[in-house]
């Protein structure tokens, strides 16, 4: 059988491996996590590469990884291409580049909505953007506007209030306002405070006399209040002029500042950008190998970075850069004019076209793209670092995952294996001692270890979350010590907290070593002591008190607080009074119900003891008072009863057994006296005096033999020591049996024997050699000590007893010698008849006979009257059973 | 003649015996003891063996159990336990028959006679034919008529021999008085009386060794009568 017990330093051992297997499997993970993702800076930012190391199909060129490195690359390269046009000229960085600013800010939607538009140096919008745009106020005080501005904030000034004044309002132009200190002919700006907030008050006056006849009161008294502010110009356009020689009015100006300064910003975000990537997919800085061919109005441009493509490439055929390409390995060619696409890549035109659509303003269709890696990765890069990642990592993936796999299948079943083991010991199947398992820890309550697991759950849910976010920054061997550490650490807590409700489960002690149950238990005391203390002055008022006390003192006080119910009936507090009177009344009535309830289980006790089961015991749980000491007393009658009983049994066996002792010891004696007064009878003994002797010899010792075996038998029977094997048995054909059997006996004694039987069968259930004996014994009686020549009756019928049918059967005979003796003493052991003590039987037939009827439940009774000798055996008759 | 050892630690029984078996020309071997009982086994040829059970060294019981592991030869346990325990206990572990003290002389003598002539003679029975019948010692044969008990003639009456007969040929069935009437008179039983038991006990009486203790024809009182199979 399987030890089911380890010692500590086993499972000890044991739950080590546990916390081992643990970090084994963050380690693993670790390694698969920091290997699985790798970055590679792109143009603009680092990006981070998944290498799908379970879609491994081998060759790098083919992998997802490479895929979507590649992909990265290629949407740079275009994205490159689309700024250099904006950037270069002649393949140099041109900084004295005219840029049409309506025209670059709308470039992608083809058309410029706006008219006003007007064309600056590249240099120029890219420092301006760098610089930032200021604002400057347009203020009679501190103008530094050049005139030109002012006349032309002037001019479309004049015409803004026109168009005001036609509606007739008042205009307060809150956003970019613009003010002149200089007071025109037709202007006027007032202050009416310098220090309140550029608030102008400009009075109008129209330029045209019918204007002015129309509105010349009014426009004198009109106010017009104005904030405006204008772009300071840092730097002209191409032509040298300021912006307001561009615009009409205030709207156009507003546009022309906002594509100024959305070209200006996106030119320099370009600007950026192609610092970065100037160089970066160089043929010395990437194993990237590209030629982009544009269509422009001069002809077609091209991008490349491959050195030794001959330099005349515009000269070449498109088929022969093509084939170019597909030298280096990895390429896509894609004209899509023709919807040309080669590549043996995992890329798709759909992703190509993607990408170049997304700058169709300069990728028309008429352009090509060969784009290559060089597959000898001669330059260090992310497509050669993701090569080396995607070689040393994807073969060993798996090998990772198994440990990971392996690691938690160890520890999962280590977990099972140390819940099994954890607690048992030696001798801990029995109950006592089972709380020696548990540790000083497991004493602690229940709540505080599930709090304080909380707590340490959620610090873990905390460190484990910081780890997550931050898991990037660290090292690989930073990451593995992190988790290790961690899963270490995790392990511990959880089988140490584990562990602890194991045992507490396992020594049954959990609830006990809870608050909940500490509280629970002491309410039961407290509670039990409450009720322990009212019983007692219960007890102390109640007993020795006299009857009348006891019987009336309860029932006066019944009486009482039903009357005083009653009474408060006509009070306010009748509700209560009823309500209170019912329940001491409903109180009352159970326990008057307890009580009669435990009298009767008294009286069934005492019913059962009466009916032979002496054994039997009175619950005495649940019971107080006068029952509980009757019960007792019932309890103790019964243990008496049983005593004597049990005593009178063991005697009676002890008598039997020195019985049959003895009765063994004068056997062998007697064999031989036996066996030699028969030889001595062989002898040839000539006097008749001798003989006489040896005669009697020999009938006494026959006799003694008889007396012995009838003894034996006798003492067997009343102390119980024979089974009894039960069967059916027809009392008539017995009878028949029997009277065959002595038939010649009778007649020796010229008995005449009368017979009245039943035709049918009589069956009675009993053991038949002992029934056979109780006849035989009987028709030994009879034989012995009836009156020879006398008639012997013998009489059955069928008659009904208690609901039971039975059988009697009656023999009568006339006894040869008076019968001075009591019948009940006929069946004692040694008694017969007086006289005829001195001749053959033993004297015990009729007790034997008497016993062993008792045993196979009939009853023999025995009548005198006077010389009559009557006998009456009783059978119940034999029930065929149910079922059998 | 045959050799018989009487094993006893009562002297006088062993020589009572002694005188009767002598009478009866069998060679008597004696001992007081199971080891001297084992030790006479072992140096004599000895047929039949009378042992006690309460004897001092090694009792009857005992030395019953040492003997049957290689020998067969009839073993009559005599002892003055006569409970129903002791004497299946005795049979059961190899004792052929089980006699009580104190014991009928004759009776004795009787089984040692049959116990031998089945152990010498019976051993090796010719081939029967369908009209003869065995029951242990019992043997009837129907065209001669001839009842047998142990190779001993046996006189019966006519009524008696069909009653024996057709008990014998049916052996372990039990008949009752009723059915017995029937089937000899061949005439219904009409408040059968005690007929049919008086010639049960006086088939009895010549068969059986003691009739108050039957081997063969045995009653199953309040059943009937049957011939116990064997």
């Amino acid at each position: 059988m399987k030890k089911r017990i380890l010692r500590g330093g086993r499972r000890f051992i044991l739950l080590s491996v546990q916390h081992l297997a643990a970090v084994l499997a963050a380690v693993c993970a670790a390694v698969i996590l920091s290997n699985i993702y790798f970055e590679v800076n792109g143009i603009t930012d680092s990006r981070s590469y998944m290498l799908y190391p379970w879609e491994e199909n081998g060759e790098y060129e083919k992998s997802p990884v490479f895929n979507s490195v590649f992909n990265t690359s290629v949407n740079d390269i275009i994205t490159m291409a689309v700024i250099r046009t904006q950037m270069e000229t002649e393949g140099k960085f041109d900084g004295k580049k005219r840029v049409d600013i309506a025209a670059f800010v709308n470039r992608k939607n083809g058309s410029a909505q706006t008219t006003v538009s007007a064309e600056y140096y590249l240099e120029d919008l890219i420092k301006w953007s760098e610089y930032g745009f200021t604002y400057k106020e347009l203020t009679p005080f501190y103008s530094n506007s050049s005139h030109i501005e002012m006349e032309a904030f002037k001019r479309f000034r004049t015409q803004q209030e026109l168009a005001k004044k036609s509606s007739g309002n008042t205009v307060v132009i809150s956003d970019k306002e613009i003010t002149n200190a200089e007071v025109t002919d037709r202007e006027a700006f007032v202050f009416d405070t310098p220090e309140q907030k550029e608030e102008i008050t400009v009075t109008i006056e129209t330029p045209s006399p019918e204007e002015e006849q129309i509105t010349n009161e009014e426009v004198m008294n009109e106010t017009l209040m104005f904030q405006r502010e204008v772009l300071e110009e840092r730097y002209k356009t191409v032509d040298g002029s300021s912006i307001s020689e561009y615009v009409a009015d205030w709207n156009e100006y507003d546009e022309f500042v906002n594509t100024l300064i959305s070209a200006s910003n996106q030119l320099a975000y370009n600007y950026d950008t192609y610092k970065k990537f100037s160089g970066s997919y160089d043929s010395d800085q990437s194993n990237l190998r590209y030629c982009l061919m544009i269509p422009t109005t001069e002809g077609y441009q091209y991008f490349c970075n491959v050195e030794n493509l001959p330099k005349n490439v515009e000269a070449m055929r498109a088929e022969e850069i093509t084939a170019f390409f597909r030298d280096y390995g990895a390429y896509l060619y894609y004209y899509p004019e023709h919807m040309e696409y080669e590549t043996n890549t995992e890329m798709s035109e759909d992703e190509v076209r993607e990408a170049l659509n997304r700058y169709s303003y300069v990728y028309p269709e008429e352009c090509r793209i060969w784009i290559a890696v060089d597959t000898t990765y001669p330059v260090e890069d992310g497509l050669q670092y993701g090569k080396m990642q995607y070689e040393s990592f994807t073969p060993y993936y798996s090998l990772w995952l198994i440990g990971v796999g392996a690691a938690i299948c160890v520890f999962v079943v280590l977990f099972i294996v140390n819940t099994f083991y954890e607690g048992k010991r030696e001798g801990a199947e029995k109950n006592e001692g089972r709380e020696e398992i548990l540790r000083l820890v497991d004493h602690i309550p229940a709540e505080i270890m599930l709090f304080l697991a909380t707590v340490i759950g959620w610090l873990f849910f905390v460190v484990c979350v910081a780890g997550h976010y931050t898991f990037e920054s660290y090292t690989m061997e930073e990451r593995i010590v992190f988790m290790a550490v961690l899963s270490w650490i995790f392990s511990m807590v959880f089988m140490f907290f584990y562990l602890s409700l194991v045992r507490r489960l396992r020594a049954h002690a959990f609830w006990k070593n809870t608050i909940a149950g500490w509280l629970f238990v002491k309410g039961i005391c407290l509670t039990r002591k409450i009720c322990g203390g009212l019983k007692r002055f219960a007890d102390r008022v109640y007993n020795d008190k006299s009857l009348v006390v006891r019987t009336w003192g309860p029932y006066l006080f019944f009486l009482a607080v039903n009357l005083f119910g009653l009474g408060i009936l006509f009070t306010n507090f009748w509700i209560l009074g009823l309500l209170g009177a019912a329940a001491f009344d409903l109180g009352v009535g159970v326990l008057q119900f307890r009580m009669n309830r435990t009298r009767q289980q008294i009286i069934d006790g005492i019913q059962t003891i009466r009916e032979g089961n002496i054994t039997y015991q009175v619950d005495t749980t649940d019971m107080y008072g006068d029952n509980l000491e009757l019960a007792n007393a019932v309890n103790s009658i019964g243990d008496g009863i049983r005593a004597a009983v049990e005593t009178s049994m063991k005697d009676e066996r002890l008598k039997a057994d020195l019985i049959t002792n003895v009765s063994h010891d004068i056997k062998t004696p007697l064999t031989s006296i036996i066996n030699y007064v028969d030889l001595i009878k062989r002898e040839d003994i000539q006097n008749e005096r001798v003989k006489g002797y040896i005669d009697i010899l020999d009938a006494k010792s026959q006799r003694l033999k008889q007396l012995t075996e009838d003894l034996v038998e006798a003492s067997k029977i009343s102390s119980g020591n024979i089974v009894y094997q039960f069967e059916r048995i027809n009392f008539v054909e017995l009878i028949h049996q029997t009277l065959g059997e002595f038939s010649e006996k009778f007649e020796e004694k010229n008995l005449d024997i009368i017979c009245r039987l039943p035709e049918e069968a009589v069956p009675i259930e009993a053991d038949s050699r002992r029934i056979w004996r109780v006849i035989e014994n009987l028709y030994n009686n009879i034989y012995k000590y009836a009156l020879p020549g006398t008639r012997v009756y013998m009489d059955m019928e069928k008659c009904m007893e208690n609901g039971q049918e039975c059988v009697l059967f009656s023999v009568k005979n006339i006894s040869a010698q008076p019968l001075n003796i009591q019948a009940d003493e006929l069946t004692e052991r040694f008694i017969r008849g007086d006289v005829s003590r001195s001749t053959e039987g033993s004297g015990l037939g009729l007790s034997i006979a008497k016993n062993l009827t008792e045993a196979q439940n009939g009853s023999f009774t025995i009548y005198l009257d006077g010389d009559l000798f009557k006998v009456i055996l009783k059978f119940p008759l034999y029930k065929r059973k149910e079922g059998a | 003649m045959a050799n018989i050892l009487v094993c006893d630690d009562d002297k006088e029984i062993v020589e009572a015996i002694q005188i009767y078996l002598e009478n009866e020309n069998y060679k008597i071997f004696k001992a007081y003891d199971g080891e001297q009982a084992l030790e006479i086994l072992k140096a004599e040829d000895i047929h039949l063996l009378i042992i006690d059970v309460m004897m001092p060294k090694l009792d009857g019981i005992h030395a019953t159990l040492k003997i049957r592991e290689n020998s067969s030869i009839p073993i009559i346990i005599l002892s003055a336990k006569s409970e129903d325990t002791d004497k299946i206990l005795g049979l059961n572990i190899g004792a052929d028959d089980y006699v009580t003290k104190p014991f009928n002389p004759l009776e004795l003598v009787a089984r040692v006679k049959s116990h031998l002539r089945r152990y010498t003679k019976l051993g090796n029975l010719q081939e029967e034919n369908s009209r003869e019948y065995r029951v242990g010692g019992l043997y009837i044969n129907d065209e001669t008529k001839e009842v047998l008990v142990d190779d001993e003639s046996v006189r019966l009456t006519p009524i008696e021999y069909n009653i024996l007969l057709l008990l014998v040929k049916n052996a372990g069935r039990v008949f009752s008085i009723e059915q017995i009437y029937e089937a000899i008179w061949n005439e219904e039983a009409i408040g059968a009386d005690n007929t049919v038991a008086v010639h049960i006990r006086h088939i009895r009486e010549k068969i059986e060794i003691n009739p108050k203790e039957p081997r063969y024809l045995k009653v199953v009182w309040g059943v009937g009568y049957k011939i116990e199979k064997q």
